[in-house]
């Protein structure tokens, strides 16, 4: 006799107790790291001796129970691949969060909170709706009357409980319904982002973002004699000092690769900050400074003991580093803007290291400017070129021509610590989206990557000094950084390039340039002398192009813009954020300024835009865009579509507020908080105040819109009674209007929560800076989830837990 | 007097002896139209009169050399191309081995001269269209000499493109019995004549425009813009509608009317419109004109070339293929507007004006791309009757002859042949509204880098003035502050102060203004008096939101990104009365 039919046709007690032995007491497994507080998942089997066929409760089990049981398997389907992609998801489907959300048990909480006798591979288990049961089995192993109060309990009138996973996803239809599939091209795309040249210039060593790969070149033959593995989505790659060696950051792994380049083999690897970027090393090369984006920091890693030793505070996601001709000072660019005062104009900050302490002496402001994604040192004239994006985010979007929207150009930074701003645009043909910038090593010239407009920059340096020192002081203040025209005047060619460039190098006898354009997986060989693109390498990749590196190149292309102004990816770098909060024209002039959003992880949040206008991406990208944004011709419907399911596949980031075995103690009970169904008096909560109701399902969205009491003065046209303003004037920019309901424009999209932390400012409009400002701030009537009555220690684990989804 | 084509007197199809005179240089065989450098001219007399014999003769006195006799004469007296050697030249295969410049066929307008020397002046053929021209193709390659006449059967036409993919022809001109000239489409070949619009009022030119989005609509829209003048007025207005005819849309409401548009490859509309000049329009009686581009939903104005410059008539521009915009500055002196050349980028087209051409020899006109190297222009030689048509390289400024027919002017020339659709555009003009919005950041601003906080002591107000029609009594008039009708200004309509609405302490307002309307803004002081008022006019289309950055802006400055007082209230209407009246005018 099993245990199964003993099970069921005599004591339940008895069979668990002998379950429990023969697997051990769940509660005391190894792997699982219970707190008393909390119960931990023990898994179908252990339910089922109970609550059998013929137990109490059969009701789940009857119809959907082999279904359930089998959806983790669907993860292991070709189809489950092709829809990971579509999802936005890295790796494999069968390891990841948001897969796991509906098609097992417990992957919120994480093996943390599982016994031996939970197998993942069972699929959706009665856990999954009922909740963690360890607490309750514990208590019926003990011979105590089972306390069911912290099960979970689905009533016919929750339906919602269930639709959190069952409905349809677009990524889903798209690949089953659809057809699509990802294709041999898509998983061999090269996407080079970054190179360096060797001591001798006869080799170039290539990052390559989509290959998690290095590519070693020989220039003179134009081949590719190694291509090295290295960590997930490798960024960018310096040559040591004494040529030896070639480091390598991988954002998506937050790791550091050391190449040695004799061997053409990776030698080590160590741990950085969250989504290292850029490479700097100090003169003797014992120390390495990268900038980790994700957390606005640098690591200083010594190459002698193979480890980061500390940590420096920069200024928001910092992103190129450069060494000082002298090789004292390591400067820090950032792509993001502090976080400042509502709709005030940005200001970001390039970070000044002393490269021999290791310490910051000084954070410089750079005002009205943001994505400084390359710097260079000019090394003899003591000064600094980086790229630079003006962006007119409090002027309201309402025209293209003339730079109304977007600006790019070039920074200088002197010696003295002052910084001009000078613009590579001209009139209506704009520099769309500099990306990098490499300088001459005799510093006469300094060639800046074009990312969106496929160009590069040549600019004669002596030119660029003298017309900028040739300016009084309000003219190098106000206009230069504003106006037009001025690239003439220093830009000696642009140059036409592959498709997507982005960094640049120079070889060291100053003769050669390269630059890596990312989705033509191809090197453009520049002559310097010639001021010439001489020849292409290629790096190996698919010369065709998929349905999804075509809208890849869309994503990044400026030629769909009126004037070549900016791309997608000018707002959404990495598909991500700028920080910047913009005053579109569809919601009116100065009305509903509006915080970017993240496009990593989209796919199934709809519906999009802050106030749920578009039910679909390709409402979101068709002709409301062309409209309001690009004023040309709307994509066409392939490349719509191309796009559409770029945008989809663009990866989430590993989330680094969460431990790899699952949540912590802290985040555990502000889990129970978003799930909690009564306040700490007592009283229920109604659904609408539940966090849970909203924010369901993997993506943490019920994709509805709701007014939640966060409407503020300028979100719409708001038709506040006379009372609250004066004279037809609105109330203070970003204050909060307490009387929102029933209002129109007061109702907005109901955000998914994936990896929240890194999309700050919050809010739709950006005005809260922090998580905390949420509730503290503009949540004073509880429309906003029911929080008024969390002590601060419960809304510290309330955030700690959103920081982990 | 009208002639129709068929009742014209022909000419003899032989005319006895045309003599082919030539004049050259020792140094080399171009032709430069201010005799700097060796030359080529080309010059046919037919001895058919006792002048042409005078003609002849002084030639030969002058110099020239006769070359051939040309006996075999044309029924339209038209000059085949003869070249000088071009082996340093790309094409230099095709003109050595068959003497042409071009191998494709082009297609031009050839104006009878008598037509328009006899009752032709500047300001009726703006809103007319020449008495008894037509629309003829010719390919040099061909060995029929004669072009093809392609509008037989009208009686006159006026401007004319080709379309996109070069299969069609869009032409305006009149036919049978309704006088007034209406937009025509035709197959290539000049075959499939169709009526676009009809009982529009008198159209003038006509251009294809690339494809419009409106927001609503399911399908783009492929439309085509046309000058019209509407119900009398002297003021020709561009015009789009569908190629059926149907959405009839007026564009341009500038006063005194705009000519000569063009389609920009990044979409905009180019077009003439007068503006004040740099020197003192009173001493000039021709009006001063300058180029100006609109999208062609006619939203968002936009000074393009020729702004603030000297006293001209600039126009018939022409997109060329290295990134650069040639028209044509005219100081009245040709009868039909020509004039010289200037080339500008289309970047910087404010600030890149280059003289190609000088009127000392001759006059250019109608401008058109030809190839990398060259364009094609019609040109007249000061002491010639007729424009011919000329291959032109905009580097050099060498020309050279391709066709040239002593009693017609040949304009307007194009090359019959595909192009790249110019980019479309996505509008918000609305249909559901008649009003625009109109704000200025910073209205204390004065110039390229300076903001004059003096401004902000004195600006209090802005003043909007409209032009629209009579409709106000004169003590109406003088109550509301009305400005002084000038005297060039077309009399049916006269500028309205629509009202005034407060000026925010740090510069900026925030308007709603109706829309389709000939605008003007003017600052006030404290008192009311005037302190800057624009002269030239600008409109906004309806749901337009339209910004400036401050008061005589620099047209290459971007606007800072500051949020700015004026968006925290609702758009403001102008208030009538609402600034106070008696301040000075400066």
């Amino acid at each position: 006799m099993s245990t199964m039919q003993f099970q069921r046709r005599d004591s339940p007690i008895l069979a668990l107790l002998i379950l429990m032995v023969q697997v051990g007491l769940p509660s005391r497994v190894a792997g699982a790291e219970p707190d008393g507080e909390f119960a931990i998942f023990v898994g179908a089997k252990i339910c089922l001796t109970c609550h059998g066929r013929h137990g109490t409760e059969d009701r789940c089990f009857e119809k959907s129970e082999p279904k359930h049981a089998r959806a983790f398997a669907k993860l292991e389907t070709t189809n489950a691949e092709h829809i990971a992609a579509l999802s936005g998801v890295l790796g494999s489907p069968t390891q990841s969060r948001l897969c796991l959300g509906c098609h097992s048990t417990g992957a919120d909480e994480g093996a943390r909170w599982m016994a031996a006798t939970f197998h993942t591979e069972d699929g959706v288990q009665c856990e999954a709706c009922h909740g963690a049961g360890g607490r309750h089995v514990d208590l019926f192993a003990g011979g105590a009357r089972p306390d069911s109060s912290d099960l979970l309990y689905i009533e016919e009138g929750d339906p919602w409980r269930c639709a959190a996973c069952h409905q349809e996803k677009r990524s889903h239809r798209d690949v089953v319904k659809n057809g699509f599939a990802l294709t041999n091209e898509d998983r061999l795309y090269k996407t080079p982002v970054d190179l360096c040249v060797s001591q001798d210039g006869r080799q170039l060593y290539v990052a390559n973002e989509h290959a998690d790969s290095v590519s070693v070149v020989d220039v003179e033959s134009g081949r590719v004699i190694a291509e090295i593995r290295v960590g997930r989505r490798p960024q960018s790659v310096v040559l040591s000092p004494d040529g030896s060696t070639v480091f390598v950051t991988c954002r998506m792994s937050d790791e550091l690769y050391v190449i040695d380049v004799a061997k053409l083999s990776t030698s080590w690897k160590t741990a950085t900050g969250r989504d290292p970027h850029g490479i700097a090393l100090d003169p003797a090369g014992t120390h390495i400074f990268v900038a980790n984006t994700g957390e606005d920091t640098v690591s200083v890693i010594d190459v002698t003991d193979r480890r980061e030793i500390k940590r420096l505070a920069t200024g928001r996601s910092p992103w190129a580093l450069a060494l000082s001709s002298d090789g004292s000072t390591v400067y820090v660019t950032s792509v993001r803007p502090r976080g400042g005062k509502f709709r005030d104009p940005p200001i970001s900050e390039v970070a000044v290291i002393d490269s021999a302490r290791a310490i910051v002496t000084k954070s410089l402001d750079i005002p009205d400017a943001h994505m400084m994604m390359g710097i260079d040192a000019v090394s003899v004239r003591e000064a600094m070129i980086f790229t630079l994006v003006r962006a007119k985010n409090l002027v309201p979007l309402t025209r293209l021509q003339q730079g109304w929207t977007m600006t790019n150009g070039i920074g200088v930074l002197w010696e003295d610590g002052r910084v001009d701003q000078i613009l590579l645009d001209l009139p209506n043909d704009a520099f769309a989206d500099p990306m990098d910038v490499a300088v001459t090593p005799n510093g006469k010239l300094a060639l800046v990557t074009g990312g969106g407009v496929d160009a590069v920059s040549v600019v004669d340096i002596a030119k660029l000094f003298a017309f900028v020192r040739s300016k009084s002081d309000n003219v190098r203040q106000h206009v230069l950084p504003n106006h037009l025209g001025s690239a003439e005047e220093f830009v000696t060619r642009r140059l036409p390039v592959g498709a997507n460039p982005r960094g640049v190098a120079v070889g060291p006898n100053g003769q050669y340039a390269y630059c890596v354009n990312a989705l033509d997986d191809s090197i453009s060989v520049i002559d310097l002398a010639q001021l010439s693109t001489t020849r292409t390498i290629l790096l190996g990749g698919p010369t065709s192009r998929s349905e999804l590196r075509r809208g890849e190149r869309l994503f990044h292309s400026a030629a769909g813009t009126f004037g070549r102004q900016f791309s997608c990816r000018s707002c959404h770098p990495d598909g991500h954020i700028d920080g910047l909060t913009f005053d579109i024209e569809a919601d009116g002039l100065g009305l509903h300024p509006v915080d970017n959003r993240s496009l990593r992880g989209i796919a199934d949040t709809m519906p999009f835009k802050w106030t749920g206008t578009n039910a679909s991406l390709f409402d979101q990208c068709g002709p409301r865009l062309a409209r309001f944004f690009t004023r040309r011709a709307p994509f066409s419907p392939d490349e719509l579509l191309a796009l559409v399911r770029y945008m989809r596949t663009i990866e989430r980031t590993p989330n680094r507020y969460r431990k790899p075995t699952g949540l912590t103690v802290a985040q555990r009970r502000g889990k129970a908080i978003f799930e909690r169904t009564v306040a700490n008096d007592g009283r229920p909560i109604p659904l609408t105040g539940q966090c849970r109701f909203c924010h369901r399902g993997a993506h943490r969205t019920n994709e509805a819109k709701f007014k939640v009491g966060t409407a503020m003065w300028y979100d719409g046209d708001i038709n506040v009674p006379s009372d609250f303003r004066r004279a037809n004037e609105y109330g203070e920019l970003g204050t909060y209007v307490f009387i929102d309901a029933g209002l129109p424009g007061a109702e907005f999209d109901v955000p998914h929560l994936q990896n929240l932390m890194e999309s700050a400012p919050f809010l739709h409009n950006g005005a809260a800076a922090t998580l905390e400002e949420i509730w503290t701030r503009f949540n004073m009537v509880d429309r906003h989830g029911q929080t008024g009555d969390l002590v601060r220690q419960q809304l510290n684990d309330l955030i700690s837990y959103l920081k982990s989804l | 007097m009208f002639v129709p084509e068929t009742s014209r007197p022909q000419r003899p199809t032989e005319c006895g002896i045309g003599l082919l005179f030539i004049r050259t240089s020792v140094y080399d065989f171009g032709f430069d139209h201010k005799g700097r450098r060796g030359i080529l001219a080309l010059c046919t007399v037919r001895l058919k009169s006792v002048g042409s014999l005078f003609v002849a003769a002084a030639l030969l006195h002058m110099g020239w050399l006769v070359f051939a006799s040309d006996s075999a004469g044309r029924s339209d007296g038209g000059q085949p191309a003869v070249f000088p050697d071009d082996s340093d030249r790309p094409d230099a295969q095709r003109v050595r081995a068959g003497r042409v410049i071009l191998d494709r066929t082009i297609v031009f307008a050839q104006q009878p001269i008598l037509s328009t020397e006899v009752d032709g002046s500047i300001a009726t053929r703006r809103g007319d269209i020449p008495r008894g021209g037509r629309i003829v193709s010719w390919n040099p390659t061909s060995t029929s000499r004669r072009p093809t006449n392609l509008t037989a059967g009208f009686d006159s036409v006026g401007g004319f493109d080709i379309s996109f993919d070069g299969q069609r022809i869009l032409f305006v001109g009149t036919r049978g019995d309704d006088p007034a000239p209406a937009v025509w489409e035709m197959d290539a070949d000049g075959s499939s004549a169709r009526l676009i619009t009809r009982g529009v009022g008198a159209c003038v030119d006509a251009i294809y425009l690339s494809t419009l989005y409106l927001l609503l609509d399911e399908e783009p829209r492929n439309r085509v813009a046309f000058l019209c003048r509407q119900d009398g007025s002297q003021a020709p207005a561009l015009y789009t509608c569908h190629r059926d005819g149907s959405d009839l849309q007026q564009i341009t409401f500038a006063p005194r009317g705009v000519r000569d548009p063009l389609l920009l490859s990044d979409g905009r509309l180019v077009f003439s419109m007068s503006s004040p000049s740099g020197a003192n329009d009173a001493k000039n009686t021709l009006a001063n004109e300058s180029l100006f581009t609109i999208f062609p939903d006619g939203a968002d104005l936009f000074p393009f070339a020729g702004v603030h410059e000297d006293h001209a008539r600039r126009g018939m521009a022409a997109e060329i293929m290295n990134g650069q915009v040639i028209y044509v500055t005219s100081n009245g002196l040709d009868s039909l507007g020509g004039g010289s050349l200037v080339t500008v980028s289309t970047t910087r087209s404010l600030r890149s004006s280059r003289v190609l051409t000088e009127v000392r020899t001759g006059f250019y006109h109608s401008p058109a791309a030809l190839s990398a190297a060259e364009i094609l222009v019609s040109y007249r030689h000061k002491q010639a009757n007729s424009y011919g048509v000329y291959a032109f390289d905009p580097q050099t400024a060498l020309q050279r002859l391709i066709y040239d027919s002593p009693e017609w002017h040949e304009l307007h020339a194009k090359v019959l042949r595909p192009r790249h659709a110019p980019a479309g555009r996505s509008s918000g003009v609305r249909t559901d509204t008649r009003t625009g919005q109109l704000f200025c950041l910073d209205a204390y601003r004065v110039g390229l880098d300076r903001r004059d906080p003096d401004m902000g002591k004195r600006i209090k107000w802005a003043r909007v003035v409209a032009m629209r029609p009579k409709t106000m009594t004169d003590a109406a008039r003088r109550a509301t502050g009305m400005r002084a009708v000038p005297a060039s200004h077309e009399t049916a309509r006269s500028p309205v102060v629509l009202g005034e609405v407060p000026v925010e302490p740090d510069g900026s307002f925030f308007l709603q203004v109706p829309a389709k309307t000939p605008l003007q803004l003017e600052t006030l002081d404290g008192k009311g008096g005037s302190i800057l008022a624009m002269n030239s006019w600008f409109w906004v289309m309806p749901g337009e939101r339209r910004g400036c950055i401050g008061c005589h802006e620099d047209r290459e400055l971007t606007p800072p990104n500051r949020s700015v007082s004026a968006f925290r209230r609702r758009p403001m209407i102008p208030k009538l009365g609402a600034a106070p009246v008696g301040g000075d005018r400066p």
